[in-house]
């Protein structure tokens, strides 16, 4: 019995002894830790910063291009080849997109993309049926891209800019010449 | 689409539209200098883009081949087979440039220096794909 209590003494020593080196370490590991994380972070907050700031930075074509003039358009659309500056990351790059053009009656000139809302293949104009078609899984559309068959929504387009006679393309935008 | 951007509910989706499978060969000897190897694989992903862009619904890119090796027929034999025994009806091999292949093999269509341009490219596939259906 006595064994046992004086063990038990001894065990409440040997833990409060360990208690207080712990808490000693504890204080040298959070003083010492905390001091090294400050000067860590202090140097690696701007580089990962740098790192993932050009990451999370979507990868944007600038502005608008100038494609053509508008006295070149007419009601038939036809297929422009144009390249944009785009920035991803730290990739800069200046990849070649296609857009088809046209003046519709009224004189507005629009611009649809040519990615088809089925599965991503390129349609093609086939102005004997005037219609947008595509050549992987047959979807069709109007020459306004609204979508006749197998593709859920309409052709996109571009946001157009006309100045001084002259044709600018911008941004990919969803199609509204289809709900008008 | 390249094989990375599917996982098995786009698949199971999917899987129906995506009939035509391409298989890069970059045919390497060891021979090259890193140079030489950049130019060979930058050409080679030009030829690629020139149907994963247009195709990207109903082509699937494949891991490539990389290095040129013996029994070339009789192992893309196999792969052919087995990659139809998934579900693809057509198989392309498309080649780095200046990779002459000479023995006999099994793709539907080899696309290599003889059709080196975008535009006969696009046919060559979009006129495999008439054919099957005409065939129907
Ligand atoms: S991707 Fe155009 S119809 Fe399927």
């Amino acid at each position: 019995m006595s064994d046992g209590i004086a063990k038990g003494h001894d065990q409440h020593t040997e833990q409060s002894n360990h208690k207080k080196e712990m808490s000693r370490r504890q204080f040298l590991t959070y003083t010492l830790g905390a001091t090294g994380g400050f000067l860590a972070a202090g140097i690696t907050i701007p580089m990962i910063r740098f790192a993932v700031d050009p990451l999370l930075e979507k990868g944007e074509a600038t502005d608008f291009v100038k494609v053509t003039e508008v006295s070149k358009l007419t009601t038939t659309p036809i297929e422009i080849r144009f390249q944009v500056n785009q920035v991803d990351g730290w990739v800069e790059s200046n990849p070649e997109l296609i857009a088809w053009l046209r003046k519709d009656e009224a004189g507005n000139v629009t611009a649809l993309s040519p990615v088809c809302k089925h599965l991503g293949c390129t349609v093609n104009f086939v102005s004997t049926d005037n219609k947008y078609e595509c050549p992987c899984h047959g979807a069709q559309y109007t020459n306004e891209g609204k979508n006749l068959k197998v593709a859920p929504l309409p052709l996109d387009e571009y946001s157009v800019k006309v100045d001084n006679g002259s044709v600018y393309l911008g941004q990919i935008i969803p199609n509204h010449l289809t709900s008008k | 689409m390249k094989f990375t951007d599917f996982n098995q509910s786009i698949w199971n989706e999917t899987s129906a539209y995506y009939d035509t499978c391409v298989i890069p060969y970059s045919g390497l000897t060891g021979n090259e200098t890193p140079p030489r190897v950049v130019q060979l694989l930058s050409g080679l992903k030009e030829r690629l883009e020139w149907i994963e862009v247009p195709f990207k619904g109903r082509v699937i890119t494949y891991p490539a081949l990389q290095y040129c090796f013996e029994g070339f027929s009789e192992f893309t034999n196999y792969l052919i087979n087995n990659l139809r025994s998934v579900g693809f009806k057509f198989v392309i091999l498309v080649v780095a440039p200046s990779v002459i292949i000479k023995q006999e093999c099994a793709f539907d269509l080899v696309i290599d220096d003889r059709n080196d341009d975008s535009a006969k490219c696009k046919e060559e596939i979009l006129q495999l794909w008439r054919k099957d259906v005409s065939n129907l």
